[in-house]
């Protein structure tokens, strides 16, 4: 394959210099001078700025961001170290509320016996009261039913005896019922 | 590939070539005017970088899009790595031209390997030769600036070398710097690009040539394994090729920054 390329230019020169190949064609220099002035005047006027600018940029949002994720990270451990603290406490309050429960039942039974106790006692002393009136009236009653009684008797005795046997009998009576 | 292929003597030859060299690098005029293919290829690689640029920085997106992405990567590239990386203090301000050259030369380079195109306009040695020329005015105007006079001196009289060497060393730094640097620099970009454009033109008109048989009376089956055989190593020619576009793109800004870097920073 060598060879044949060797032979390729040998007979290229041969027939037309090949030499012209290795000069630059006026028309191409031109051309190449107009465009690569475009692609240098492109970059240095817009394409490196705008980098610059989208670099800048960049680096100011990451810089935001870095700052954002330091403060939210210093707020996280700020509520980390509170939430440690109320869950170290956690046990002291509950104890604190289980103790004020318990204090606040035990005072609450107690003002519950205490008028449980009052209203019994009302009641005892109600039904005393009431007891002790339904006794008078009683013996007022059978007071009334023995006079009476005694009347009924004593007009029937009376009614056979003679007036004295009746008067001893009657200051006997009064004097028994004393 | 076509032209070439039309040249081919099937029965004699194992890879076929064109008449003319020429055939492989010079082509008629653009639809009847007086603008050849050439040109409008250089125009396009002009354009096509400019136009994708665009197109990726006209948002300035903080989270960037892919073309953005890529855009970005190259700048980056030859900006970090190129401009400030090899000229080192002050190499920031060279940055839009080495980009220039890195995007024409890259996307004039690529066309070698773009369907249909297959012709790279670094190949022609015109544009090789400007840029070199303007890497030359730059880094000679560069050294004068900053060293002076010196700078020359500097050349002719090289210090740290023994008394008796210097004339010796001298003459050689002289035409070195000042002679070949500007014609190595645009004849290694034009001599690979040739290379390239001449493999990959021959086998892959080989390989058309030979499994196709154009205009043949009677179709040769035993010569199809030939063109099978230049059509696949044309295919990997190709892929060989792509990296070398690249690679000579990067070559070529990467020489013109040292070469800067030592007008700038002669003590290096």
């Amino acid at each position: 394959m060598i060879l044949n390329l060797e032979n390729l230019f040998a007979e290229a020169e041969e027939s037309s210099s090949g030499l012209d190949l290795l000069l630059p064609a006026t028309s191409e220099l031109v051309a190449g001078v107009a465009a690569f002035s475009v692609v240098f005047f492109f970059i240095w006027k817009w394409a490196l700025p705008a980098l610059n600018v989208t670099l800048e940029n960049r680096a100011a949002a990451i810089e935001g961001q870095i700052q954002e994720a330091e403060n939210t990270k210093v707020e996280a451990e700020k509520s980390k170290a509170e939430y440690d603290k109320i869950i170290a406490n956690a046990d002291a309050e509950v104890q604190k509320i289980i103790d004020e429960g318990k204090a606040a039942a035990e005072k609450i039974k107690e003002e519950l016996l205490a008028e449980a106790k009052s209203e019994a006692s009302a009641i005892v002393e109600k039904a005393k009261a009431d007891s002790e009136a339904e006794k008078e009236r009683l013996a007022s009653d059978l007071k009334g039913e023995v006079a009476e009684l005694s009347l009924q008797i004593s007009q029937k005795v009376a009614s056979s005896m003679s007036k004295d046997d009746q008067q001893k009998l009657i200051d006997n009576f009064i004097k028994e019922m004393g | 590939m076509i032209t070439a292929a039309e040249t081919c003597d099937f029965i004699n030859e194992v890879v076929c070539k064109p008449a003319n060299v020429k055939d492989l690098f010079e082509f008629g005029n653009f639809a009847g005017t007086q603008i050849s293919r050439t040109e409008i290829l250089i125009v396009l690689a002009a354009l096509i970088p400019v136009v994708l640029v665009f197109f990726g920085l006209r948002k300035k997106s903080v989270v960037p899009g892919k073309l953005q992405s890529v855009v970005e990567t190259i700048f980056s590239l030859v900006k970090d790595e190129i401009a400030v990386g090899v000229i080192g203090r002050g190499g920031e301000r060279f940055t839009p031209y080495l980009l220039s050259i890195f995007l024409f030369i890259l996307f004039g380079n690529l066309f070698e390997v773009a369907p249909f195109i297959n012709f790279p306009i670094t190949s022609r040695m015109a544009i090789p030769l400007f840029l070199s020329l303007v890497t030359y005015f730059i880094f000679v105007f560069v050294g004068v600036r900053e060293q002076g006079f010196g700078y020359i001196t500097h050349l002719v009289w090289p210090s740290g070398v023994p008394t008796a060497l210097k004339p010796l060393v001298g003459v050689i730094e002289l035409i070195s710097v000042l002679l070949v640097r500007p014609f190595s620099l645009a004849v290694r970009l034009f001599a690979n690009l040739v290379a390239g454009h001449v493999m990959l033109s021959l086998l892959l008109a080989s390989g058309y040539f030979f499994i196709v048989q154009p205009g043949v009376s009677e179709y040769i089956i035993s010569k199809a394994p030939v063109g099978i055989a230049w059509f696949t190593l044309g295919l990997l020619i190709y892929g060989f090729e792509l990296i070398v576009s690249i690679l000579q793109a990067y070559i070529f800004t990467l020489l013109s920054a040292v070469y800067i870097q030592t007008s700038l920073h002669p003590e290096h």
